[in-house]
């Protein structure tokens, strides 16, 4: 009796797992549901810090203060700003040209969180 | 045993249905180390614009590719299109307008607008580009051949040729008023056609035609403030059409090109004529371009003086707008006077 109720309940847990196995097998491989979103917080890193780029630099051109926020606001980001502050210097740091480093150090100055070490390229940036 | 099979049976479509619940809706995948393609259109289409926008800024043709690598042609199309039509209607510079339509060109998208900037950057590269939109700035360059070899047979202390060529332009007006067309508005407005009168060889048979002039800079200057705009942003309209909003009361001088010297034409917004109702005079100015008649009358004295042997190549050049140099080939002979000093 016993053995019969053993052998219905590892049938059960059995089938069980068996259907999960099954289910993940068609819900995240074979048919997986599409992201509800895709956006830029899931790129790679070095896509990422491109997205900040080109943000820089479309502010630069369309001064649009509001769209360079929504677009920095999308790397989900607390604060939003960080990942421009951390390129900005990241790069400053490494010593690259006033040219590529000029368009972040003008938004983030816009944006109100230059640091010390921007301000070198601010002076620069204002110079006639 | 049928038992058993019945109820594993059972566990595997619970396990599934719950399964499914899971991977679908509770834990779907998520995406990381994604890249431009992979993003959801709206963020797609903003990663374009951006590197376009970066495009018309740094003009780095090799980066820009490789910033929209993998995505849809179509897409690009639409978007760079898209930038080129804002760019121009903003008023971005001239050097933006053309990186963007350079990368239009590239990407296949064809426009009125984008013809008229990708064909400018061409005709630049061409030694005979358009000489109707030129403004000659002679400049002289004199090249030395050392040192003096004295062949007079005299004392000359210290020959040393000083070549101080002195040029001197005879400017002339260049833009000329064709006919001015007055209509009645409620807003006043002036618009200009700039157009040039050229001669071109058809079937070897040459005859002359007018064309309007794009990508040139019509000013307009008033008591406190000025405005610029750029012709050809409305190609429906002509390729040397520009027009400006204007104030009625205001006097306005027109320049083409740039804001200095003698404008143009001066005018005013003056109220329409009682018989043609209330309203305020717009007025529609045809100018022509006549820089290829008047640099063709352009004369151009150098003045050189020097003691001893002067031996030297002289290579006259003119340098053209927006870009480009053309070679006055002129051959100029020296007369070198000596003075003997006892």
């Amino acid at each position: 009796m016993m053995g019969r109720i053993m052998k219905r309940l590892l049938g059960f847990f059995g089938g069980i797992a068996a259907g999960v196995a099954l289910a993940m097998l068609i819900g995240w491989v074979l048919f997986p549901m599409q992201p509800r979103s895709v956006g830029p917080d899931t790129m790679r890193s070095d896509y990422q810090s491109e997205y900040v780029r080109l943000a820089a630099a479309a502010y630069r051109v369309d001064h649009d203060l509001d769209l360079a926020s929504e677009r920095l606001r999308r790397l989900e980001a607390t604060p939003s700003t960080d990942p421009l502050v951390d390129l900005t210097e990241r790069w400053i740091d490494a010593g690259r040209p006033s040219m590529m480093v000029g368009p972040l150090v003008e938004l983030a100055q816009a944006l109100e969180v230059d640091t010390p070490v921007m301000a070198p390229y601010l002076v620069a940036e204002s110079a006639p | 045993m049928k038992d058993v099979w019945g109820v594993a049976v059972v566990g595997m479509l619970l396990g599934l249905v719950v399964g499914l619940i899971v991977t679908w809706f509770v834990a779907p995948p998520e995406l990381y180390n994604t890249y431009p393609p992979m993003l959801d259109s709206e963020y797609r289409q903003d990663w374009i614009r951006m590197a376009t926008w970066a495009h018309g800024l740094d003009g780095d043709r090799e980066r820009t590719e490789m910033r929209l690598y993998g995505l849809a042609p179509e897409e690009l199309r639409t978007v760079i299109a898209d930038v080129f039509e804002q760019a121009s209607t903003t008023g971005a510079p001239v050097e933006v307008l053309e990186q963007l339509a350079d990368l239009a060109v590239a990407f296949g998208v064809s426009s009125p607008l984008v013809a008229i900037y990708g064909d400018g950057q061409g005709t630049d590269a061409e030694p005979d580009a358009d000489p109707a939109s030129d403004q000659p700035t002679p400049t002289a360059t004199a090249t030395l051949a050392p040192p003096p070899t004295p062949t007079v047979r005299v004392t000359v202390p210290a020959a040393t040729p000083s070549l101080t060529p002195t040029p001197t332009i005879t400017e002339t007006p260049a833009i000329h008023v064709v006919s001015q067309t007055l209509t009645c508005e409620a807003i006043p407005s002036i618009a200009v056609s700039l157009e040039v009168s050229r001669t071109v060889e058809e079937r070897g048979r040459e005859r002359s035609e007018i064309a309007g002039l794009p990508m040139r800079e019509v000013w307009l200057l008033w008591d406190g403030g000025a405005d610029r705009a750029i012709t050809g942003f409305r190609p429906d309209l002509g390729l040397g059409y520009a027009d400006f909003e204007v104030t009625h009361g205001l006097f306005y001088n027109l320049y083409v090109d740039s804001p200095y010297g003698s404008p143009v034409l001066t005018l005013q917004a003056e109220p329409c004529p009682a018989e043609d109702g209330e309203g305020w005079v717009s007025r529609y100015l045809v100018l022509r371009d006549e820089s290829a008649e008047v640099a063709a009358r352009l004369s151009l004295t150098t003045t050189i003086s020097g003691t001893g042997v002067l031996s030297g190549t002289f290579l006259l050049t003119t340098t053209t707008f927006p870009s480009g140099t053309i070679p006055l080939t002129e051959t100029l002979t020296l007369t070198p006077t000596v003075t003997p000093t006892p």
